[in-house]
């Protein structure tokens, strides 16, 4: 089972305010802006499965999985998250 | 104490020469039961220890076995380990063409994919861009299709659109990979 699944990657995109800015064949592209600039994206895998494997969601978007998982089930907040990614000099 | 219990004790002692005159054990015409008794005996000790080696022999068989199948255990759990490692350790693979998709690779790159929760996850880690899927064949498919997306994506923005880690990643990009024309 994934650490991240499709459901909370949704749950992700919509903690961060992000948008789906393109499809492909196999994905829609997903990305997070501040302040007006575009600073992470990643993709969402198509198919209706709510199990499907989003693991490489958390490098994407700067985080250990544990911590991407936490976005998606309350804890981290949108600000937590500018804040962390902040710090690594990300934004 | 009775005769028979005296008897009993005889093979466990040293034969007594039997005095002079006394009839030897071939001569008598019926053997004495305490005589008998001391042959059973006899019987007993030389076949006790055929017996005894007999069981050694079973149990050095026996204990081979036991090494033979524990070895054999050993070396079914060894493989298991062998081939689950090998499964586990990610796999360096370059990427030469992104076929079906309309671009070209300018220089081959690398892709990583590894195991990581019953999943494979593929990264292009110059670019920091990465897919998931069930297989790792499935994970390769993914990761191009996402580093063509990503590309056009970040390809129709301005600059001042971009934040540091995209604005690396459309310069990278643009040295591995151009649309065809």
């Amino acid at each position: 089972m994934a650490i991240i699944t499709k459901e909370l990657a949704l749950e992700i995109l919509k903690k961060l305010k992000g948008k789906v800015e393109r499809q492909t064949k196999r994905h829609d592209i997903a990305s997070v802006y501040h302040e007006g600039k575009m600073i992470a994206h990643f993709g969402i895998r198509r198919g209706s499965r709510k199990d499907l494997g989003h693991d490489h969601i958390p490098e994407q978007i700067f985080l250990r999985p544990r911590e991407a998982r936490l976005l998606a089930q309350c804890p981290l907040t949108r600000e937590d998250w500018i804040k962390i990614i902040s710090e690594k000099g990300k934004v | 104490m009775t005769q028979f219990e005296q008897i009993d004790i005889i093979p466990f002692q040293m034969e007594e020469e039997p005095e002079a005159g006394w009839p030897q054990l071939w001569e008598c015409a019926e053997v004495t039961k305490p005589m008998r008794k001391k042959l059973i005996a006899e019987e007993w000790a030389e076949k006790i220890g055929g017996l005894i080696e007999t069981f050694k022999e079973g149990l050095s068989e026996r204990l081979y076995e036991e090494r033979f199948s524990f070895l054999q255990r050993e070396l079914e759990l060894l493989k298991q380990r062998c081939s689950r490692l090998e499964e586990l350790s990610p796999i360096l693979i370059t990427i030469q063409s992104l076929a079906p998709e309309p671009y070209e690779v300018i220089k081959p790159f690398h892709a990583v994919v590894r195991v990581q929760d019953q999943q494979y996850v593929a990264t292009f880690f110059d670019v920091n861009i990465s897919a998931s899927g069930d297989t790792q064949s499935e994970a390769l498919l993914n990761l191009k299709d996402v580093i063509v997306g990503a590309f056009e994506m970040l390809s129709m923005k301005d600059e001042d659109e971009l934040g540091p880690g995209p604005t690396q990643q459309r310069q990278v990009l643009q040295e591995f990979i151009c649309r065809k024309r």
